[in-house]
């Protein structure tokens, strides 16, 4: 069973692709799941989806999940040292700032 | 070819075991036959054993050492109560007769030694000697009993068996005492064997004359027996083959010699009433077996066209990765060569092993580098969209007709279709259409998110 059709258009799109069989594997980002991958098999093309399928789309998921992991620790490593190098720009100004005030003082 | 190889054993196989059926049916009529003559000559013995016994039992009676031959006419006459067709006569050792039961005592009687003629002499019966002198001759030399061939009576005029027993008195044979009968009473001591309606039996005396038969016994007794029976008779004691009767049918018969009597005792059957059924029998199994064959032949035919078809397809112009397919060919077809079925199912079946084998393996093989693949290209970069896109093109159209990828957007409850991809073309614009517009919609019961909330496989299959 399919989707039911949003609107005419919809039903269109879905009578053309003509779908026979799915598999639908989540996609895990440090075990929340962020997502899903999804093969679809059509009449016109005659597959018919196995087991053998299905293990190697978890094997798929399983790598595209690792892949999302680490792209979301170095998005967070990123986020990370941007916010360092922030920090510390930040902090070299004010460390400026306090050095001119001194020689302006001395 | 190879369908008609495998059946060729099978074919010889029941040809074979017609000819045997054939033989033992021919085996059990024979045995058949055997017995029965054996049974009627032994019936005959018997019969001639009675009269004998009777005889004897008259030869000493104490008339004859008296000479009252009146009173021993009248004890004769007695004795013959039950057996009216036979008559008892006495003779001398001139051969005259001096008593006959036939008629009454005193009539003058023929003399058997005197009065006798050989045959041709009654012109009804021109195969026959008149008058039986011999065996009271032999009786009156040996002392011994002495069965007569068939001869025509000098009194009756009529065909007629004399069984002679002497009279012996002070170790001198006095007498030759003879019960005399019509052959119509074995005739009838054949019919009582009641055998088969279409069987013959019969009994042919030393000179091969018919002296009874079952069937039509007044155009064959006192007639001489073929040719052919009568030299196989010469030739032994006891005997089974073929001949032609009279009527030229062709028969199988069987007989036997008694060595009391010297007689033959006969049965025939015709061939076709013997092969009739048999070949019927054979036809029987000959038409269950052709149609058994025919039907072995169509199925072996289909059974062979479903194993070759498929190899057909494969085998010629394919490409090299179905080397298998071509091997199992190949194996086939040199098989059929040799005319060896066995090795060619063997051959076939090993081929077709190699091929399950090869193909499960070319598809571990390709899953396990589009794995790798997969892995390099999610490797190349960190961007979530960039990577997942990369892996909806590597799905198509090897292992989709259409790739689908969908994220939860951060912290929301809003899903976002990040790519969509087909292996046709054509149908690009409504891949874009799904990407752009029809995004899974977290309202709905979509499997999508059905997966992505409670089940992380779904396979549905849908015909």
């Amino acid at each position: 069973m399919g989707p039911r059709a949003r609107d005419d258009r919809h039903r269109f799109l879905l009578e053309q692709i003509q779908v026979t069989g799915f598999i639908i594997m989540p996609l895990r980002v440090q075990g929340r799941v962020v997502g899903a991958f999804s093969l679809f098999a059509s009449r016109y093309s005659g597959r018919k989806y196995t087991m053998a399928d299905v293990q190697f789309a978890e094997e798929v998921s399983r790598r595209a999940s690792i892949a999302l992991d680490n792209a979301g620790l170095f998005r967070d490593l990123s986020k990370e040292l941007s916010e360092r190098k922030r920090i510390e720009a930040a902090l070299r100004q004010v460390s400026e700032r306090l050095s001119w005030r001194r020689k302006r003082q001395t | 070819m190879l369908v008609l190889a495998a059946l060729l054993p099978v074919l010889i196989f029941t040809f074979e075991i017609f000819r045997q059926k054939a033989r033992l049916q021919h085996e059990a009529v024979e045995r058949g036959m055997r017995d029965t003559v054996r049974a009627l000559s032994l019936a005959v013995d018997r019969e001639i054993g009675t009269v004998r016994a009777i005889l004897e039992t008259l030869a000493e009676s104490p008339y004859l050492d008296t000479g009252d031959l009146r009173s021993f006419h009248e004890i004769c006459r007695r004795a013959l109560a039950n057996r009216k067709e036979s008559r008892l006569i006495l003779f001398d050792r001139s051969g005259q007769q001096l008593i006959n039961t036939a008629r009454p005592f005193g009539t003058p009687l023929p003399n058997a030694f005197q009065d006798a003629a050989p045959a041709q002499t009654v012109e009804t019966y021109p195969y026959l000697p008149f008058g039986g002198p011999d065996p009271v001759k032999k009786t009156m030399e040996t002392g011994e009993l002495a069965v007569s061939d068939l001869f025509v009576a000098l009194d009756s005029r009529r065909p007629t068996i004399g069984i002679n027993v002497p009279v012996v008195r002070n170790g001198k044979v006095l007498y030759a005492l003879e019960m005399a009968f019509h052959p119509q009473v074995l005739t009838e001591l054949l019919l009582e064997e009641r055998l088969p309606a279409d069987w013959i039996a019969a009994l042919v005396d030393k000179k091969g004359v018919f002296i009874a038969r079952t069937k039509a016994p007044e155009r064959f007794v006192g007639r001489a027996g073929t040719a052919e029976l009568l030299s196989q008779i010469a030739k032994s004691q006891e005997g089974w083959g073929t001949e032609r009767t009279f009527e030229d049918i062709p028969v199988y018969h069987a007989f036997v010699k008694s060595n009391l009597t010297g007689w033959v005792t006969w049965v025939a059957v015709s061939q076709a009433v013997i092969t009739g059924p048999i070949n019927r029998s054979i036809a029987a199994w000959g038409i269950g077996a052709i149609i058994l064959f025919l039907l072995g032949l169509t199925a072996a035919t289909i059974l062979g066209k479903r194993i070759s078809t498929p190899i057909a397809t494969l085998s010629p112009n394919r490409p090299p990765r179905y080397n298998a397919a071509s091997r199992l060919s190949c194996a086939l077809r040199e098989s059929e060569r040799s005319m060896s079925f066995g090795s060619a199912l063997v051959s076939a079946g090993e081929a077709a092993r190699l091929t399950a084998v090869e193909r499960e393996g070319r598809l571990v093989e390709q899953r396990m580098r589009r794995l790798a693949e997969v892995g390099a290209a999610l490797a190349e970069s960190i961007d979530y969209e960039k990577t997942l896109n990369r892996l909806a093109d590597l799905m198509v159209p090897d292992h989709a007709d259409w790739c689908v990828i969908d994220l939860l957007q951060e912290d929301s409850n809003v899903c976002r279709r990040v790519a969509v991809r087909t292996g046709r073309k054509e149908l690009e614009p409504f891949a874009d259409e799904f990407l752009r517009n029809y995004a899974p919609d977290l309202g709905r019961q979509h499997p999508i998110l059905k997966a992505i909330a409670n089940r992380p496989i779904r396979l549905h299959p849908r015909g």
